[in-house]
């Protein structure tokens, strides 16, 4: 028994091994987190350590297949244990009625997007379910709670905004102190996506205005863009 | 593998044990296990379990002195290592016929489960997952050994009490009462058989922002029948000063509850002309004076200020701490209040520590590749088996986004990478960790809020995702708790965890059906917000001042930007009464 034959394959073929385990390793972390694959590596550190000398023969490819065919083996039980478990304690997510919602969704895409069988007219300025009709700036006439004055409903928070002294210059300094800020959570990473509470620019939100300039003039039909 | 034998009742998992079990448990006791106790090795912290009775063992197959097989048994009677394969030969099976009987049951020695070897299938305990769970958590807990979760405990998790429920009628001295206090509403026009409380909102110049989120909230069922049951009377409201209205007193204190107290009685009056929330819009203005200009309004930001406005008025007139996450402070958070549990686990010790956050809803991620999430990759693996796959398959080719995927994407485990190190308490140092978000406790109504809205800081960009959403009319929550996420984080394992009490004490089932969803067309700057509701299972568009009534086909098509989901227990009372008025 040369002690080096076993020391060399275990330094040639277990620096393509740790190799080896390493990306399985990333594969399983991304599809079982909590499960980690080192507990092969160990194994198989003792394995290649107690390979007999007579093995040093065999070619290093032929090795290399027979364990990872092992590991693959392993791996492959490993999967069907752990659905083994959920499916038989009745873990498993109701995978038809998602099946059904994702059928339905998509057949109701498919309906709305067909222009031939468009049920809907546009919903605006036509008859609502009460028969009744709109005009396109609302026109109910009621007096100002803070001025007093009367304005109509359409118009109301144009005006509101200059009477109470909000607007463009308010604007730009707005700083948040709402409560809700702090009882917010993050999920860490996310820097550059969306931060709806960073009260650094107006625009970081959706929203419904139309341009500056035709809410201060309270032309018509700005409402409805 | 879909067929389920054991359904989950309210969270307890029901086992059916194979008769080789049963007996060997009746022979051994619950000390069966015990003696696992000593074998079971957890690398690395928070890994599986495997079986070795010393940590440097090489088992092997005492039959055919195998080593490598990847299935090798250790008989829990007598130790003796034995080999499985499905087909062929199968040293486990011969070792449990040598002996006339109690060798059957074995325990795989890579993955710590049960096997029965006369049945040829691995069978499950719960004596025996709690010992498994017990290991995986003190090799995570290394020196410290002082609590088995570190988990700080909010107050509002105390067991609850319920009140039965009990119908009530009115008697005779009752309804004389009732009779004589109250004007009966007529209704406006019978041959119309519409649910109450529809009614069209005017656009007060931009402002169809308040009122879809307003629409939405006008019919959330238990913030319905708070103020229809007049628990917030505007007439006797505290918060007010001296009964001055804001009318003629300016610098009186705003009360939105007050508002929306009065607008709940405009909207359910039976009036169908549009109403217009001009003095809601007053009083919020008031209370969120900082939040200027309506014109660049966020339905969302709108939605969290208002229900914020509602929170703090009644703070400031209970003087009372109460917390956020409470959910008993004001009506606002009794219904949209939940608790969010974020795990940070150091990747070096195994070290967790766990916070707990309240949250009014949830915002979550259009992510655009979704496909690439790992819990749905393993969705999708668990699909195949059922040979459903094609269906899923061509749905994530064309890239479509679900709730359920994003809310799988919430909660799935996140590796903080070098640059996001947390300090780990038990390592003393900044180390690499794994973060997961759960859910601790469910709202009465959960709002899902899609961050369509994608902001570069580093361009000084900001554009609008118009990607669709698909969203499903009825929503199992279960998958999302914190019991199940920690549950798979322990190899699904049946344990006794504080979770899971709580998930029982609560007793509210996590089922929702959709009843409300906002949604937005148009560009970043230039759009426009509707919103669909849902009353006795017919949908309706408000779209401001115009209501009127659309095909489920156009709801389930539409660019949702909040969906609001009510407990199913709740939702099917509401249709009902809705369809007995």
């Amino acid at each position: 028994m040369s002690r080096s034959g076993t020391v060399f394959i275990a330094s040639s073929s277990y620096l393509v091994f740790s190799r080896f385990m390493q990306k399985l390793e990333i594969f399983s972390f991304r599809r079982f987190p909590w499960i980690s694959i080192r507990k092969h590596r160990s194994n198989l550190s003792q394995i290649l350590m107690s390979v007999p000398n007579e093995e040093n023969a065999a070619s290093h490819s032929q090795l290399s297949s027979h364990f990872f065919l092992d590991i693959l083996d392993s791996i492959i039980v490993d999967v069907a244990s752990e659905y083994h478990r959920i499916a038989r304690l009745g873990l498993d997510r109701n995978l038809e009625e998602e099946e059904e919602e994702l059928k339905l969704s998509a057949q109701a895409r498919v309906r709305v997007a067909d222009p031939s069988n468009s049920n809907e007219v546009n919903g605006k300025y036509v008859v609502d379910i009460f028969g009744q009709t709109h005009p396109p700036v609302a026109n109910e006439i009621f007096s100002c709670m803070n001025c007093g004055r009367s304005i109509m409903a359409g118009r109301f928070a144009p005006h509101l905004e200059k009477c109470m002294g909000k607007g463009r210059k308010a604007r730009l300094k707005v700083t948040r102190s709402s409560t809700a800020a702090q009882n917010r959570y993050s999920r860490g990473n996310q820097v550059s996506t969306y931060s709806p509470y960073s009260g650094s620019s107006s625009t970081n939100r959706l929203a419904n205005g139309t341009s500056g300039v035709a809410g201060e003039e309270y032309s018509n039909g700005t409402s409805e863009p | 593998m879909s067929s389920r034998i054991n359904q989950p009742i309210n969270g307890q998992i029901i086992l059916q044990s194979c008769p080789h079990l049963a007996e060997f448990r009746a022979i051994n006791g619950s000390k069966a296990f015990r003696a696992l106790q000593d074998c079971l090795r957890v690398k690395p912290p928070g890994g599986r379990a495997a079986i070795r009775r010393d940590p440097h063992e090489l088992p092997r197959c005492g039959a055919c002195g195998d080593f490598a097989h990847s299935r090798l048994y250790a008989c829990m009677t007598c130790a003796a290592v034995s080999c499985h394969a499905p087909t062929g030969s199968s040293h486990a099976a011969a070792h449990a016929d040598s002996v006339p009987v109690g060798h059957e049951i074995a325990v795989d020695l890579d993955r710590a489960e049960l096997f029965c070897c006369a049945c040829r299938d691995q069978v499950y305990d719960r004596d025996f997952d709690a010992a498994v769970v017990l290991a995986q958590n003190s090799a995570s807990i290394l020196g410290g050994g002082s609590s088995r979760l570190p988990s700080p405990q909010p107050e509002n998790l105390r067991k609850r009490r319920r009140v039965d429920y009990r119908p009530w009628t009115p008697d005779l001295r009752e309804r004389v009462f009732l009779g004589s206090c109250s004007t009966p509403l007529d209704c406006v026009d019978p041959s119309l058989d519409l649910p109450w409380g529809l009614r069209g909102l005017n656009n007060l110049g931009n402002t169809c922002f308040m009122n879809s989120v307003l629409q939405a909230l006008l019919h959330t069922p238990p913030l319905r029948n708070y103020f229809l049951s007049d628990r917030h009377n505007r007439f006797f409201c505290q918060n007010k000063n001296n009964g001055g209205n804001a009318g003629n007193n300016k610098n009186g204190r705003v009360c939105l509850a007050c508002d929306m107290d009065a607008m709940f009685s405009a909207v359910f009056s039976g009036d169908r002309t549009p109403y217009s929330p001009a003095k809601f819009l007053y009083s919020w203005w008031q209370h969120a004076a900082n939040l200027a200009s309506y014109e660049q309004q966020d339905a969302h930001e709108f939605f969290i200020s208002m229900l914020d406005g509602i929170h703090e008025k009644v703070e400031k007139n209970g003087q009372k701490p109460h917390s956020q996450g409470n959910g008993d402070c004001c009506i606002a958070h009794r219904v949209f209040s939940g608790i969010l549990r974020s795990d940070v686990m150091c990747m070096a010790c195994g070290f967790t520590s766990t916070t707990y956050d309240p949250c009014i809803d949830i915002s979550l991620d259009l992510e655009p590749n979704q496909g690439s999430s790992s819990k749905a990759a393993a969705a999708a693996s668990n699909r195949s088996c059922n040979g459903e796959a094609d269906c899923k398959n061509s749905s994530q080719n064309r890239g479509i986004s679900t709730l359920v995927g994003c809310l799988e994407q919430f909660t799935r485990v996140e590796r903080l990478g070098p640059d996001q190190k947390f300090f780990c308490q038990q390592c003393q140092v900044r180390q690499e960790s794994l973060k997961q978000m759960s859910i601790r406790k469910l709202p009465l109504v959960s709002c899902f809020h899609i961050k369509r809205f994608e902001h570069s800081s580093s361009r000084k960009m900001s554009r609008k995702v118009d990607r669709y959403l698909q969203f499903p009319l009825s929503l199992d929550m279960s998958p999302y708790l914190s019991s199940s996420i920690l549950r798979s984080r322990f190899g699904n394992r049946i344990f006794p965890s504080d979770e899971d009490e709580l998930d029982a004490s609560t007793e509210f089932p996590s089922e929702f059906e959709l009843f409300a969803v906002v949604t937005h067309s148009g560009k970043l700057d230039a759009g426009h917000y509707v919103t669909y509701l849902r009353l006795s299972n017919q949908w309706y568009k408000c779209d401001d001042a115009w209501v009127t009534q659309v095909d489920e086909d156009i709801v389930r098509a539409a660019q949702g930007y909040m969906m609001f989901y009510v407990q199913k227990m709740l939702f099917y009372k509401a249709t009902e009464r809705q369809g007995g008025s």
